[in-house]
């Protein structure tokens, strides 16, 4: 009964002192941040895209897959500058289905390219969808706040993603219905990207 | 008691108006439309089980270049399906689709790599025509893209699946019924597009 009461005080005396929590750190200026970190994550295109480049560093070796640690955030915030010196954004039928045409194309071939092709394919993809995902960016935006949230959702997604896939995919002792399994999710992935590049230029 | 249970419940029933909660809309709209297409239509649905069945009986490596290559050339179909370039009559080569495929399937004829090949990539940019005619008033162009590509996929995996039990011993009689079956159905459309059957 003692003890009870004693807690009893000790909630009231909590809640007494209670103050405003300060847990949605959007109200302290960091919302900037979050809505470029979340912009790509409402986007399939991004998600698909982000998927197929992890998937297709993975079939380069993983000493290829490590850049794209690096080279995919560079190259996203580079395509977001463009379009802020530009002040246009490009047509969706560029800037998403061509990305997802290409990396779905090179997945499908079953190709295995070298660091300098990888990262040649990721600076023009990932500059595409760096200036698609400038869409987001609203009037009066913290821009480093923005984009160094779009560079972190970057590069935790690529991270994640190349590891998971080099570990699943990359293995010499991989069995093969595996890599024939990324063939085909490669050619759904073109199939999709070639329709909505038709219906693009169709307008 | 029960009385009032029961008029309550009819009153109910009576009032009842559609649920509207699973909208149709955005990308999940999309991407269901996608799904459900090939599986709604007998024509696609039987088509795509045969090419399944008739990759399997053909074994690698067509086994595994069917599904890279097929969605490829159907998304070109697909193309000029959304472009509007009309191609010859579209339905009289779906519905002949199933029938050809199914009478492969059942009489288990093995023309070779090249012939399977071109013979399913004829039928593939038809197929994918007939999609790619519903993309522009799709929910969601993208989701419905995925959506009917993946879709086939699945319905290719359908038939290479029952097609690789056909190896075992006294399967080979569901393996070439499913082909019979498969050429009667496609019969049966092939005739309602010519105008045979009404």
């Amino acid at each position: 009964m003692k003890r009870q009461a004693w807690t009893a005080s000790a909630a009231t005396v909590g809640l007494l002192l209670s103050l405003n929590a300060e847990a949605h750190i959007v109200s302290v200026r960091l919302g900037d941040f979050f809505m470029g970190a979340l912009h790509p994550m409402t986007d399939p295109i991004d998600w698909f895209v982000w998927l197929g480049l992890a998937l297709l560093g993975a079939r380069s070796g993983r000493e290829a897959a490590r850049w794209l640690v690096v080279a995919v955030p560079l190259a996203l915030a580079i395509g977001l500058w463009i379009v802020l010196l530009s002040g246009r954004l490009p047509p969706a039928f560029i800037s998403d289905a061509l990305p997802l045409l290409a990396v779905g194309l090179l997945l499908a071939s079953g190709y295995r390219l070298r660091t300098i092709g990888l990262l040649g394919v990721v600076a023009g993809l990932m500059v595409l969808r760096g200036a698609a995902n400038a869409a987001g960016l609203r009037l009066g935006a913290d821009l480093p706040l923005y984009v160094g949230g779009l560079m972190s959702a970057g590069y935790v997604a690529m991270t994640l993603l190349a590891a998971l896939t080099a570990r699943g995919i990359a293995d010499e002792a991989t069995v093969a219905w595996r890599r024939i399994g990324v063939r085909v999710l490669g050619s759904w992935l073109a199939a999709a990207g070639l329709m909505l590049f038709a219906l693009g230029l169709r307008g | 008691m029960n009385i009032r249970w029961g008029a309550c419940a009819l009153i109910a029933t009576l009032l009842a108006l559609p649920a509207s909660a699973h909208e149709q809309a955005g990308l999940i709209g999309g991407l269901a439309s996608g799904i459900l297409h090939p599986l709604t239509g007998l024509d696609h649905l039987v088509a795509m089980v045969a090419v399944g069945l008739w990759g399997a009986e053909l074994g690698a490596p067509a086994l595994w270049l069917l599904p890279i290559i097929f969605p490829l050339v159907m998304a070109f179909g697909g193309v000029l399906g959304v472009m509007g370039v009309p191609l010859p009559v579209p339905e009289v080569f779906v519905a002949g689709s199933g029938l050809v495929l199914g009478l492969a399937v059942a009489l288990r004829w093995n023309p070779g790599l090249r012939i399977a090949a071109g013979l399913v990539a004829i039928f593939a940019v038809f197929h994918g025509h007939a999609h790619g005619m519903e993309l522009p008033r799709a929910a969601n162009p993208l989701g419905y893209g995925v959506g009917f590509v993946s879709s086939t996929g699945v319905l290719h995996l359908c038939g290479i699946g029952i097609g690789m039990l056909a190896s075992r011993p006294g399967w080979q009689v569901v393996y070439r019924g499913s082909g019979g079956l498969i050429a009667v159905i496609g019969a049966y459309f092939l005739m309602r597009a010519l105008g045979v059957l009404l």
